[in-house]
């Protein structure tokens, strides 16, 4: 029976002593690269040359902390699109007939040793690496042979698309269907599009958060709260694609120190159809419901703008029949406050002449604005990223099952009426 | 077989049974099946499959009270003979072993793809089914107090986690209601009928249960519990991210958690937990079937204690657990196993039984 019992021991402990190795393969925080952003561009066999025109060099130059005297070198690359001096700076290599990609994909993770305290001042925030590929999301498995860090997709924050990408239907399809099936990345990444491409966006150092995919991905958080900001997460573009074929997706520009995220992108099926400007999207925010604080400046009195902002939205829609026709009637209810008005004027702004006159000319400025972008949304560019489709399916399913046939006729038919009312609560410390 | 009085379950162990074996595996893909089926309206068919469900057990427990201190299998031999008693019962065997094989190969596919990307399939299901023999060894009344601690737990953080969740969500997504065919809730109806089962473990359970006349009461809380967490998960799922794509996911569920951020700091990225935490509701319903399974087995053999047949049943629930080429096909399989099988074992075998002991007329009438 003792002997046994040890027996029994004897092999409990071997078999625990097997488990205990359980850290073997451990992998250290440094030696990850967290991929904060991916920026997607259609592989362009003259890309290349756009690397070596001056225009590129003195945007390079430019983003990056440069002071004008300090003449930074003219990158010329060899045929593998290496520097052959430094070897850091990498481009994709040249184009030939072996090498026809369909993407160029530009991959940005923060160096994580920059966080420690025996981190060097000089050294590089982060990493760009720029390859063409096949596919996008197995980027990752071209990098694996070149850098030696763990590429890890679970904290991507943004996602850019150039352009020329979004103008191919078929590699926008390629391009979102990676995205949402692979399980590492999260679903709340933001979407962008790129006014040029995404490697330039990617590229530029904006001065106040040097690591770019952070800088677009806060910008993208507080839209929420700003009016000219919109956020497009994965999960809600990919929503949009399924339920309705179109989506809008937020754009990028670049600019000097710093990128700026203004306005959208357009796509109907998977194509980008057009651009939704800085003011047409403040409105789109507002049929929408997103809108918190929006900043409205158009409002003119006498020779000074005023600006409103806006504390509290409620939209109701409606759906009536009148004459055969279907009619989409928003109601607007917009609380605000004017911060600024003219010193030493006549009017109290919470009184009611200038009360009346600010409440009735916004009510204009935003019908009228609202009814350009629903023609320019549903004629124009002929995309319902309204949802009004989705609306009445929801509330008049039997009409819809008629309309849906030809929708992208029918769209063009239904009639929108915008009705905002205005009202005017605060006017900062001075009446 | 003599029944210890330490083994006797109370009442409100039985709601905390029913509940922790219903609730398993199953939801992780409800959503998208219900959705698949009857589309926006699955939060109806829910309740319908719940509703339905309860009647079955109604009809369980109507069996069972025939002879309330014999189990089916007694109940079999009494009706059919001892040889055809035997063989239905073995097939009350076969049905626990697939079961358990289907909610293991499922937990492996869920905790391999979000959790253990790197470790084999093989070394978790084994795993798996090592930690949930290790206490289904044990009676039936240690296995509903590991319930008791472990069942409010979950129910708690699906409700905290669904909270989070709260915020996003667009309800006019439920929109049209029930406008869709009969046959499509019917269809539905079907889809739900995985997440529910389990309950049939009472076929076993009436010897051990201390108050018979209560059990309906528990039951029908324990039904309600499990509906309203179906409810919760299913028509959350359905109103953030639409009926259509919901279809598109293979984890709507897991979907629905994973982008919950705390803080940034505090969680970010939830879904290990949620795994985790689905890890121990199937846990939970896995040690009651494999417990089940021992006790089946020992009462056809007339043994004294279970636990040996507990561990015999692993080498077949491991081998079948790994037939399934890929997930899509082990649903495929659940789908074929829900409707045929279950519906025999679950709802026929016991109905005949019921109808040749009332022709035999060896019924006792009881009083509740």
């Amino acid at each position: 029976m003792k002997h046994s019992k040890k027996v029994v021991l004897g092999t409990l402990i071997i078999f625990s002593i097997l488990f205990l190795s359980g850290c073997w393969d451990r992998v250290e925080i440094e030696d990850r690269g967290y991929i904060l952003a991916l920026g997607v561009d259609k592989y362009d066999p003259s890309d290349l040359n756009k690397y070596e025109t001056s225009e590129y060099i003195n945007l390079d130059r430019n983003t990056q902390k440069f002071s004008p005297e300090q003449k930074k070198p003219d990158i010329k690359t060899n045929q593998k699109g290496i520097d052959p001096q430094t070897k850091r700076k990498v481009k994709p290599p040249l184009p030939s007939s072996k090498n026809q990609y369909k993407f160029a994909v530009t991959v940005l993770f923060p160096n994580l040793r920059t966080i420690g305290k025996d981190s060097k001042p000089d050294e590089q925030m982060r990493f760009l690496f720029v390859r063409p590929t096949n596919n996008v999301v197995g980027i990752r498995n071209y990098l694996e042979r070149e850098i030696n860090k763990r590429l890890y997709y679970g904290y991507l924050k943004v996602v850019v698309f150039g352009k020329d990408l979004a103008k191919d239907p078929a590699l926008v399809r390629e391009a979102l269907d990676g995205l949402n099936r692979e399980s590492d990345i999260p679903q709340n990444t933001f979407l962008l599009v790129s006014e040029t491409t995404a490697r330039d966006i990617l590229n530029t150092m904006p001065l106040v958060q040097p690591v770019t995919g952070i800088h677009l991905f806060e910008i993208s958080k507080s839209a929420s709260i700003y009016g000219r900001v919109i956020d497009t997460p994965l999960s809600q573009v990919v929503n949009s694609f399924i339920n309705s074929n179109c989506a809008v997706i937020s754009r990028v520009e670049p600019g000097i120190e710093t990128l700026k995220i203004a306005g959208a992108a357009v796509f109907k099926n998977f194509k980008f159809v057009g651009w939704m400007d800085e003011k047409q999207l403040q409105v789109y925010k507002l049929l929408m419901g997103k809108a918190k604080h929006t900043f409205i400046d158009d409002l003119k009195y006498k020779s000074s703008y005023i600006p409103f902002v806006t504390t509290e939205i409620q939209v109701k829609k409606k759906i009536k029949k009148n004459k055969g026709k279907l009619w989409i009637i928003y109601n607007l209810r917009i609380e605000g406050e004017v911060t600024e008005f003219v010193f030493k004027s006549d009017y109290k702004v919470l009184d009611d002449p200038m009360r009346r006159y600010i409440q009735t000319e916004l009510n204009r400025i935003i019908k009228q604005r609202s009814q350009q972008l629903c023609y320019m949304l549903n004629v124009k560019y002929n995309a319902d990223v309204l949802a009004i489709g989705d609306f009445i399916s929801k509330h008049r399913p039997k009409e819809w099952e008629k309309l849906k046939k030809n929708w992208d006729t029918e769209l063009k038919k239904i009639k929108i009426e915008v009705i905002p009312d205005v009202r005017l609560r605060r006017s900062g410390t001075v009446f | 077989m003599i029944i210890n009085d330490n083994d006797k379950i109370s009442s409100f162990q039985c709601f905390v049974l029913l509940v922790s074996v219903m609730i398993g595996i199953g939801i992780m893909f409800m959503p998208a099946s219900v959705a698949k089926a009857s589309e926006q309206n699955g939060w109806f068919v829910v309740v319908l499959g719940g509703i339905l469900s309860f009647l079955v057990f109604l009809l369980i427990f109507r069996v069972t009270m025939i002879n309330p201190d014999l189990t089916i299998i007694e109940l079999l031999n009494k009706a059919f003979g001892k040889i055809l008693g035997t063989v239905l019962s073995f097939i009350y065997v076969v049905y626990f072993v697939i079961f358990s094989a289907f909610e293991t190969r499922l937990i492996a596919e869920t905790a391999k793809e979000f959790l253990f990307t790197l470790t084999p399939n093989e070394v978790l299901i084994i795993s798996f089914l090592f930690t949930c023999a290790y206490i289904s060894r044990y009676g039936i009344e240690v296995i509903a107090r590991m319930c008791e601690v472990l069942m409010p737990g979950i129910v708690l953080i699906i409700i905290v986690l669904s909270f989070f969740v709260y915020q996003r969500l667009d309800f006019s997504n439920l929109l049209p209601v029930l406008n869709i065919p009969f046959t499509k809730l019917i269809k539905g109806i079907g889809t739900t009928i995985f997440s529910f089962l389990g309950f049939e473990v009472f076929l076993f359970f009436m010897p051990y249960v201390r108050r018979k006349d209560k059990l309906i009461k528990s039951a029908f809380f324990g039904f309600l519990v499990t509906i309203l967490l179906y409810e919760v998960i299913v028509i959350f799922a359905t109103a953030d991210f639409g009926s259509k794509v919901v279809q598109t996911m293979v984890w709507p569920t897991l979907n629905l958690f994973r982008d919950v951020t705390v803080l940034e700091i505090v969680i970010e990225r939830p879904e290990s937990i949620v795994v985790s935490l689905w890890m121990i509701t199937t846990y939970t319903t896995e040690i009651i079937f494999l417990m089940t399974t021992g006790l089946i087995l020992a009462r056809i053999f007339n043994t004294k204690e279970h636990n040996f047949f507990v561990f015999i049943q692993l080498p077949f629930i491991y081998i079948l657990s790994l037939i399934p080429q890929n997930i899509a096909e082990t649903q495929k399989f659940m789908d074929y196993f829900s409707y045929f099988f279950a519906f025999f074992v679950v709802l026929l075998l016991p109905l005949i039984t019921l109808i040749t002991l009332l022709i035999k007329k060896k019924v006792k009438k009881y009083e509740t």
